[in-house]
């Protein structure tokens, strides 16, 4: 038994199995190391049902069908400076669009990575707003996120100045998109906006 | 292969949700990569109980029709060819290819052959349990074809230029240049659907003995072994040639000089 064991397993397809094991083993090691910093991005955004972030990556295949659906085109794919391991999953990019919580990417998803839920219990991330970015907060004048959010989740402060209820927020995105920072204020570098959503 | 690849990348274009082939499908009815599904199972350490379904489905149809995912579906013998160099498979071979007769020493040839995909596989199968979520992904060369294109509706659709778009066809170059021999002897998808296909009954390539010039004339022609990326040798009595790994390239039966292979819808 053991001689035979031995002819059907030689020490030759030992040491291949026992090297591409290796390799891959290194570059999970090298995927996981490299991308801890940007797994951890508080602007990592997912879809609907997949905020539980370690449940999605270990089940999410990268087929792009979520981002192809997506009829709000907020989904995108994660890029390759996001990290080895979050590159070619999607993420909620809400300068392009915001979340209707319409849950086809839901319906979409092969996997189950993103898992159905209801619209009443979606919260995708929170709105937080960047005060040194923000027009009302520097000058004032400006009401756009407080007007569309369809959650009314944004009030004025006795400034005029938007405040977001935590609570209410539901990390639609509609805020950022409607924000009119990258225009008013286009001399000011960087892509933040005056409200960004972060991971809850 | 072409056909499949433009419906992708379309499809990506117009909002269809089709998406890449490891989870192709419209709305709720999807394929599923069967690699990819054991993978996730493995990171997750759970079954997703109506995955089974479209994993079972590509068992069947790999069960009874062998790798014709390899040969007319998968864009990485497409991707390949455009490569420079990329003839170099079949007519390289002739140059080194020891002609011989069938003499048993092949047979555990061809087992051995089979073992460095086969390690790829238990290699894919082992990392994604240790690390959680599926590392062959990150460098299937399939993955990355998909995303390169997708990558490039992106920018057309929104004006976002991004260094995927150079990374991910780079990955590519890289692994199907350096190793040449991808398909048959290092892609653990392909050693996965190999395993599936042992059962195979369709599209098994035949040869007609009545017209093979080695059983006819006696020559020693052996144009069939000669083009077929997988140096599967059909006048081996069935199944011992590794003809589980065939993937219905039909470049065995375009080479023979005496029309003598069919691929039968069936094979009783």
């Amino acid at each position: 038994m053991g001689k035979r064991l031995k002819e059907l397993i030689g020490r030759r397809s030992l040491l291949q199995a026992v090297t591409a094991t290796g390799l891959l083993l290194g570059l999970g090691g090298i995927a996981s190391w490299t991308s801890r910093r940007s797994a951890a991005d508080p602007y990592l955004v997912r879809p609907p049902g997949g905020q539980d972030e370690a449940r999605f990556t270990s089940l999410c295949i990268k087929c792009n069908r979520c981002t192809e659906i997506c009829p709000e085109d907020v989904i995108v794919n994660a890029g390759v400076r996001d990290g080895p391991l979050v590159a070619r999953t999607p993420r909620l990019d809400f300068s392009l669009g915001y979340c209707d919580f319409c849950m086809d990417c839901i319906v979409v998803c092969p996997t189950a990575a993103l898992l159905p839920i209801r619209k009443s219990e979606a919260k995708l991330g929170i709105a937080v707003i960047m005060k040194d970015r923000c027009i009302p907060w520097q000058w004032g004048g400006c009401t756009r996120c407080y007007e569309k959010c369809p959650e009314k989740a944004i009030i004025l402060d006795e400034f005029k100045r938007p405040i977001v209820v935590a609570d209410k927020c539901n990390g639609c995105g509609l805020c950022k998109l409607v924000c009119p920072t990258d225009q008013l204020r286009s001399y000011k570098p960087g892509q933040t906006r005056g409200i960004e959503i972060e991971r809850t | 292969m072409a056909g499949f690849l433009a419906l992708a990348l379309a499809g990506a274009f117009w909002h269809s949700g089709i998406g890449a082939f490891s989870g192709f499908g419209i709305w709720s009815v999807a394929a599923i990569c069967p690699l990819g599904f054991l993978e996730t199972v493995l990171a997750a350490r759970s079954v997703v109980p109506w995955l089974l379904v479209p994993f079972l489905a590509m068992v069947i149809m790999t069960a009874l029709y062998g790798r014709v995912f390899c040969g007319w579906v998968c864009p990485v013998p497409l991707v390949r060819s455009w490569l420079p160099g990329s003839n170099a498979s079949p007519a390289g071979k002739n140059g080194n290819h020891d002609v011989r007769l069938g003499n048993g020493t092949e047979t555990a040839d061809h087992e051995s052959r089979a073992w460095p995909a086969l390690s790829v596989l238990a290699g894919t199968l082992v990392s994604a349990s240790v690390f959680g979520f599926p590392v062959f992904c990150l460098v299937c060369p399939i993955g990355l074809t998909l995303a390169t294109g997708f990558a490039a509706v992106h920018l057309v659709r929104t004006g976002q230029p991004s260094f995927d778009l150079m990374v991910f066809p780079a990955i590519v170059i890289i692994e199907l240049a350096v190793l040449k021999k991808w398909c048959s002897r290092l892609c653990p998808l392909g050693a996965l659907l190999s395993l599936f296909s042992l059962p195979q009954r369709g599209l098994v390539p035949t040869v007609d003995r009545t017209r093979c010039l080695v059983e006819t004339k006696g020559s020693r022609c052996h144009e069939c072994r000669k083009g077929c990326e997988f140096d599967i040798d059909l006048k081996k009595p069935p199944f011992e040639g590794g003809i589980n790994e065939c993937n219905k390239c039909r470049v065995c039966a375009d080479n023979c000089p005496a029309k003598a292979i069919s691929f039968p819808w069936w094979k009783g």
